[in-house]
């Protein structure tokens, strides 16, 4: 059976628009929530996309440096390592840094015009691992061939902070789940209040012959547009605070903060938000009339 | 063969774990009938309609409405069943926030009745009862005889098979009183089962035919036979001009 008179416009719902039971609060605490959840949401994929970029990009490859500041003395044991490295089934690329490649890299931290040819410069080899490479075993065969030879993988001083970041990351995770129960909590006490409010007019309807899943709608619908003002405004206000913080971080230059830009589906969990929100808001008002109303006649 | 819209038997009511506010109630209410609930205050005749109107289960006994056995019905079952009944509360219970039209609406709209036939329906009542000039009034602003005749609008408007009213002329003028009773007569002449429960003896002489349930302290007393062997159909209250 349908209610008309609900898809007939607020004049005509049972429930008064903008007043009591606390229904005028409700769009802004889930607004309030929505913000959190979208800033913690945010955060966890931020993170996650980071650590999966810098674990892609660092965490498969390695340096060889030749630690000779003899220069004759290290120029044969640099050939050595390229040819052997070439060999490794494990290395996807090789490349000899040049004496000017070094400089470049050397001149931020020592300074312009520092860099002079009498100061003694490793041989640096850069290394592309395959997957599933073995680092350790590499090294122990480079030094075969290259005493002063030293393998320096990427990873290895990579895993710590990934550690972190995934501990961040089920924070995130965490607080979107603490957020979204208390949303679930508020809307149940939202409705629990225009269920005592209007409990006159609830058993009146019932004795014209109304049946539960029709008031149930009405709440359920009321419930949903709360639930989509309130997850637009909070994503709004969230979106607000991300592109701020991505033009701060964008300033401050590149390195490590600035590979924590939220990607694209990101930005679409964002997007989604409001409408999870309005679904949830609208589900756990459903439940809470469904279950308030089994216990009248 | 004529039938029960509503039949009691040896019902008892309580509330909580006072004693019995009805005791051992048997009768029937038969599809068509007119009948006059009379009792003094306190005598339990708003606990009879409730059980009637099915808003209450009772404590003991079995109740049958319109052929179901509704004592153990599942809730779910009940809508159905009330749909088919008008009550005119004594307290009117009108929607506060609601105009005359909406609350006079409202049963057809859980009907799922189309709108424009709402709105010629609602019209139409709501000049019988003499409120066309108050349709977007609030129940706040109506006089209490305003919105007696509301809640008895609303409770006839579905052309309901059974139609309770509590004292449903104890706030309006005499004129009204008649107004309201003639259409309580011509519904039932339609085949509406109608109660009406009242305190004033005087109405039962200004329906004549109409079966005299008394209820004293909670019991059923049937000191003329009414009930048991009820009178031929009445001669319907003409109007006055």
């Amino acid at each position: 059976m349908r209610l008309s008179f609900i898809r007939a416009g607020q004049r005509n719902d049972f429930l008064p628009t903008g007043q009591g039971a606390g229904g005028g609060l409700v769009p802004w605490v889930i607004a309030i929530m929505t913000f959190l959840t979208a800033l913690a949401l945010a955060g966890g994929i931020a993170l996650a996309s980071a650590a999966g970029g810098v674990a892609t990009d660092l965490g498969r490859t390695a340096t060889v440096q030749i630690l000779q500041a003899n220069p004759e003395r290290a120029a044969p044991q640099l050939r050595a390592v390229v040819e052997a490295l070439r060999h490794e089934p494990g290395v996807a690329a090789v490349r000899q840094l040049s004496p000017a490649e070094m400089r470049r890299l050397l001149e931020p931290w020592l300074g312009a015009g520092n860099v002079t040819a009498d100061l003694p410069i490793p041989a640096v080899v850069d290394v592309r691992l395959r997957p599933g490479a073995d680092a350790v075993a590499i090294d122990r065969r480079l030094h075969s061939v290259a005493a002063d030879a030293r393998l320096d993988e990427h990873g290895r001083w990579l895993s710590p902070l990934l550690g972190l970041v995934q501990l961040l990351q089920w924070v995130a995770a965490a607080v979107v789940l603490l957020v979204t129960g208390a949303m679930v909590a508020v809307v149940a006490l939202g409705v629990r209040s225009a269920l005592v409010v209007y409990q006159p007019t609830i058993e009146l309807l019932h004795l014209m012959g109304t049946e539960d899943a029709a008031i149930a709608r009405v709440f359920q619908h009321r419930y949903l547009g709360y639930g989509l003002a309130g997850g637009l405004a909070g994503v709004a206000c969230a979106f607000g605070v991300l592109i701020g913080i991505g033009l701060l971080v964008g300033r401050m230059g590149g390195g490590a903060i600035g590979t924590l830009g939220l990607p694209w589906h990101g930005w679409a969990a964002l997007a989604v938000l409001p409408l999870a929100v309005a679904l949830l808001a609208m589900v756990a008002a459903r439940v809470s009339v469904g279950r308030a109303l089994r216990a009248q006649l | 063969m004529v039938s029960s819209v509503v039949r009691f038997e040896n019902v008892g009511l309580r509330y909580g774990t006072g004693a019995e506010v009805l005791r051992d109630l048997s009768f029937a209410l038969d599809r068509g009938s007119f009948h006059v609930l009379l009792g003094s205050s306190g005598a339990g005749k708003t606990s009879l309609l409730k059980l009637i109107y099915l808003a209450q289960r009772p404590t003991r006994g079995f109740i049958s409405a319109f052929g179901e056995e509704v004592t153990g019905l599942p809730r779910d079952a009940l809508p159905a069943l009330r749909r088919r009944i008008g009550v005119v509360f004594q307290d009117f219970r009108l929607v506060p926030h609601l105009s005359a039209f909406d609350n006079v609406a409202l049963p057809l709209r859980i009907a799922g009745r189309p709108e424009d036939e709402v709105r010629a329906h609602v019209e139409e009542m709501l000049e019988w009862v003499g409120l066309t000039d108050r349709m977007a009034a609030r129940p706040a602003v109506l006089s209490g005889g305003e919105q007696q005749r509301v809640a008895v609008a609303r409770a006839v408007i579905g052309r309901p098979d059974l139609l309770v009213a509590d004292e449903p002329t104890g706030n309006i003028d005499a004129e009204m009183a008649d107004r309201v009773l003639h259409l309580f007569q011509e519904l039932n002449k339609l085949g509406t089962t109608i109660v009406i429960a009242t305190h004033d003896v005087h109405l039962v002489s200004r329906l004549p035919g109409a079966q005299m349930l008394r209820l004293v302290a909670g019991s059923l007393s049937d000191p003329t036979g009414a009930v048991r062997h009820p009178p031929k159909p009445f001669r319907p209250l003409k109007m006055r001009p």
